[in-house]
């Protein structure tokens, strides 16, 4: 038996004693992650620092800062989120109990990203914990230094059996995904989402595939380009360009372009100095494989700021290119790096055709005071999720769900979605065996007369709304007219 | 548009040339607007009423449907969600307004349902109007196009269908597709924007193949043994009324039917006397002549139920006759049948009841444990402790206590399955949600840039303090 094997087996033995349905005991694991976030702070930006050269406070801001407010979360609305959810009945029901029960699943998979090795790991951990499931989290490989902390650590403060680290590489990965898990929670690329999904074809199992894509970025030539050029260089180049909602591409017209350029070489120079190689907030490519792969993107496109790279340093600046077009080399993938091409389009309709002549992707931002165009960017594009305005942030709001759409992604997670997804919600009604003769209706030997009423009551659509609301009006009338007797009485 | 069975190459060209023009049609927006889906919706509603007797004369063709079992679970099943969706379709569109933090209070934080393009749904036999029907209103209401491949097993249906859809809906966004296995696994090499299938899981491996390729999100409605415990005190005459309904309706072929039953050997022995009285009354001394019976759907269907009964070491207590020519199997139950059984390897989908006698609650709980998670999950007892045990220690798609099939009908409870009996849901809003896309949008104004500021590098141990407090959750009740 493998090692893979045995640790799902495991999990799936400890999740069948039972001891995660008990709301107290998941609070518990919960509270847990919290204590391991905050006592284990330091050790955790040391291992990102050593993946991403990411500095303390970057990791506070983009890793454990919204884990943490996740965690909260879950900890004070599980209650919520856990309890039987009443629906609205049909006559025949109407003295029936009728109600959604969120089940746990089993045993879940999570396959976490480098890119934000702990937020993107542990985030749909919560949700699995929270909805009450084992689960099984492999981080990613590639992000060395986190993989083995979280590995050493995470048993000190988790259920070991119920939520085991198993780490490795594309082998590991492959034989655990030969197991049978009752959810596989993937963040990564397309290629290997359909990787992932085709061995959870064996089994059935349902997945949530969070991936990527090329998100674009529209700057309407009215608007405020100072304010939108800061908020474009901000959530491109954090954690160096690594980031799966970070604009890939700008489109705007040819008018604003130089503008559009200025700002942002402002902006990377007040963000991150002259040299952005020292300075101790701009990251690094997470090897030297990616970072070969992003500098060749810039083949065929004119570098307009930046463009420098140290390979033995993993470090490309903060780079504009501009003289790209849709056939560009840097066009042809998911950028995922600190380059920001600016593509030419005459107007908002050519920038709509441009993007949707490619994959739908994980997020499309629009930078307008125009609310009409922002309307018109929703209505005509598709999209994991649409921002005006600004970069990234709608990632920090835990009641929007989070997921991608077509090849960037199906499901979504975050806050209350987390749970849901990690959930089985399933139907119940509670019937008694009594008031037999209203069911006679239905039975065989069927006549035309059972039929009628059978067609009525049991599978007939009432308006409970109006019905209800009929109902108060009655209630209501009959209380004014005894009210107006008694006064008329009175006088 | 009614499309042959083409052959190999010309069969693939066929499919490509409807999808393309379904896509071409999405692309043009004219299936988002909510007027458009509900004149669709409308004229489904209308082919319904104004060709119910074909409809009926269809079902009865294909399964030798009952008429009355034909109007409920066909028919009048279809419209109620047609009704439901038309009246609901309005504010099911409306955009939902979230609860933001005091970071993003001043902004438009909301999540829009918006249609996927072009789905593909596959229906099955067993039901083959309210199947194939119920998830295409959902998928119309959601604003897609949709590619409708009824089972061609139940061929007059699968006629019927080809030939009266393209005269009430949009040829331009919804044709139907006919073929067998061959011609579905062409379809299948496609790219859609979803895949809704209804049948065996062996077939549902198939498609999640397909899917994968082209990261296609899908609704697997499966099948799966679904179990009746009967425990406890038990008013065994209800019981047993409300057990043989669900059980021989449509002869058994129901992905929610009762497959087996558990019970004691005391609840038995009440139970027997009790279905076999139940039998008589509603189907009468010799049920091949009863008009309220339907018939199994094909020969091989016909021959796999008889050969499993054939295999069965349990003892028929009623039933057990059978006709192939009427594809006839008399309403059957057996008792003394063991967990390894050859009618417990498998899921029955016929008039077939075996009843296995357990100990104790536990075993009867351990037995439906051990096998694959059920579409639905049946328990019977006047004590409601009983009920509840069950409830907390088993899993299933849906759950139904002291009745069978009738959860199914209220489209406030979504359908579906977990595990092996499938992935996904639908009828009434849920079916909305399936075929809709829940996009999550963000509107910022241009002011409180210096907010912003915090977030900037260089970043500070003060910023971050502030950060901190601001994107918390519990700042929202200071305002």
């Amino acid at each position: 038996m493998s090692r893979e094997q045995l640790v799902v087996e495991r999990a799936r033995k400890a999740f069948r004693t039972g001891n995660t349905k008990p709301l107290e005991y998941r609070i518990q694991q919960l509270k847990s992650l919290l204590r391991f976030i905050s006592e284990r702070r330091k050790d955790i930006a040391d291992a990102v620092k050593r993946d991403l050269g990411k500095s303390e406070h970057g990791t506070e801001l983009f890793e454990t800062m919204g884990l943490e407010g996740e965690i909260r979360l879950a900890i004070g609305k599980l209650a919520e989120w856990a309890a039987p959810r009443p629906v609205e009945k049909t006559p025949v029901t109407l003295l029936d109990e009728v109600y959604i029960m969120p089940e746990p699943l089993g045993v879940v998979l999570i396959i976490g990203a480098w890119n934000y090795p702990w937020a993107v790991t542990l985030q749909p951990l919560v949700g699995a914990i929270a909805a009450g499931n084992a689960a099984v989290i492999k981080p990613s490989e590639v992000s060395s230094h986190s993989a083995k902390l979280m590995e050493d650590l995470l048993p000190q403060y988790l259920d070991k059996e119920l939520y085991p680290v198993v780490t490795g590489g594309v082998t590991e990965t492959q034989e655990l995904l030969k197991q049978r898990f009752d959810h596989i929670f993937y963040t990564g690329s397309s290629t290997v989402g359909k990787l992932v999904m085709e061995a959870a074809a064996r089994h059935l199992t349902p997945v949530t595939l969070e991936l990527g894509g090329k998100s674009p970025c529209y700057i309407d030539k009215n608007c405020d380009i100072t304010v939108a050029c800061r908020r474009i260089t901000w959530g491109k180049f954090v954690n160096c360009g690594q980031t799966c909602i970070a604009p890939d591409y700008i489109l705007c017209e040819p008018s604003i372009q130089s503008r559009v350029v200025e700002e942002i070489k402002k902006n990377i120079k007040e963000f991150y100095t002259d040299d952005p190689k020292t300075f101790e907030d701009y990251g690094r490519i997470i090897n030297q494989r990616h970072l070969k792969r992003i500098v060749g993107l810039m083949e065929g496109s004119t570098v307009a700021v930046g463009g420098d790279s140290d390979e033995s340093q993993c470090y490309i600046a903060p780079t504009v290119l501009t003289g790209v077009t849709g056939t560009s080399k840097v066009m042809r993938e998911e950028i995922f790096g600190p380059i920001l091409p600016i593509i030419s389009v005459n107007s908002v309709d050519e920038a709509i055709c441009f993007i949707n002549e490619r994959e739908k992707p994980l997020v499309v931002y629009v930078f307008t005071n125009d609310n009409k165009l922002i309307k018109r960017m929703i209505a005509e594009t598709s999209s994991g999720a649409l921002l005006a305005n600004d970069c990234l942030v709608h990632f920090t709001v835990n009641t929007l769900p989070f997921g991608g759409v077509g090849n960037s992604g199906m499901g979504c997670y975050r806050g209350r979605h987390s749970f849901d997804q990690l959930s089985h919600l399933r139907s119940c009604l509670i019937k008694k065996l009594k008031m037999e003769v209203v069911n006679n209706m239905r039975y065989p030997p069927h006549t035309a007369r059972k039929m009628g009423w059978a067609r009525f009551f049991l599978v007939k659509q009432v308006n409970m709304c109006r019905l209800r609301r009929m109902a108060l009006l009655t209630l209501f009338t009959a209380i004014a007219a005894i009210a107006v007797q008694r006064f008329l009485r009175r006088g | 548009m009614y499309f042959n069975r083409c052959e190999n190459g010309k069969r693939m060209d066929a499919h490509v040339q409807v999808l393309e023009r379904l896509r071409a049609t999405f692309r043009s927006g004219v299936t988002k607007p909510e007027q458009f889906r509900r004149t669709q919706l409308n004229k489904l509603k209308s082919m319904i009423k104004e060709n119910e007797e074909e409809i009926l004369n269809a079902l009865h063709k294909d399964l030798a449907k009952p008429k009355f079992e034909a109007v409920l679970s066909e028919v009048d099943m279809l419209n109620n969600e047609l009704i439901h969706a038309v009246s609901n379709l309005k504010q099911w569109m409306q955009p939902e307004y979230v609860g933001t933090n005091l970071a993003t209070k001043l902004d438009d934080c909301f999540v829009r349902r918006e249609p996927l393009g072009v789905v593909l749904i596959i229906g099955p036999w067993n039901y083959p109007i309210q199947l194939l029907m119920v998830p295409l209103v959902a998928a119309i209401a959601a604003g897609n196009c949709v590619i409708i491949k009824p089972s061609e097993i139940s061929a007059a249906t699968d006629n019927l269908i080809a030939e009266l859809l393209p005269k009430y809906l949009s040829q331009d966004c919804y044709a139907v597709i006919q073929g067998g296995a061959e011609e579905t696994k062409e379809l299948l090499k496609n790219r859609f924007d979803h895949i809704f299938y209804t049948g065996s899981q062996k077939v549902a491996h198939k498609i999640l193949e397909a899917a994968s390729v082209h990261l296609t999100p899908v609704t697997l409605e499966l099948g799966g043994k679904c179990p009746c415990i009967l425990f406890g005190h038990v008013n065994a005459t209800a019981a047993a009324r409300r057990l043989v309904w669900a059980k021989f309706f449509n002869s058994g072929q129901s992905c929610v039917a009762p497959d087996y039953v558990l019970c004691s050997k005391a609840t038995r022995d009440a139970l027997v006397p009790a279905i076999l009285e139940v039998i008589k009354e509603f189907y009468g001394e010799d049920p091949q002549t009863s008009p309220d019976l339907a018939r199994i759907v094909s020969s091989a269907h016909w021959t796999r139920l008889m050969e499993l009964l054939g295999k069965s070491k349990g003892r028929i207590i009623v039933g057990g006759e059978s006709n192939q020519e009427d594809k006839y199997i008399a309403p059957t139950v057996l008792v003394d049948v063991a967990e390894d059984d050859a009618l417990m390897q498998e899921e029955i989908f016929g008039p077939i009841l075996p009843i296995l006698t357990v100990e104790s609650l536990q075993e009867g709980i351990d037995i439906m444990n051990s096998k694959e998670k059920p579409l639905a999950l049946y328990a019977f007892s006047d004590e409601s402790s009983v009920v509840n045990t069950v409830l907390e220690k088993t899993n299933s798609g849906g759950f139904c206590s002291n009745d069978g099939i009738i959860h199914i009908t209220l489209p406030t409870l979504p359908f579906g399955g977990v595990g092996g009996s499938g992935w996904g849901s639908y009828h009434g809003r849920w079916g909305f949600e399936t075929f809709s896309h829940q996009r999550a949008c963000m509107l910022r104004g241009w002011t409180l840039e210096r907010l912003n500021g915090l977030r900037y590098p260089p970043y500070t141990e003060n910023k971050l303090s502030w950060l901190r407090w601001t994107a918390s959750p519990k700042s929202c009740s200071l305002m």
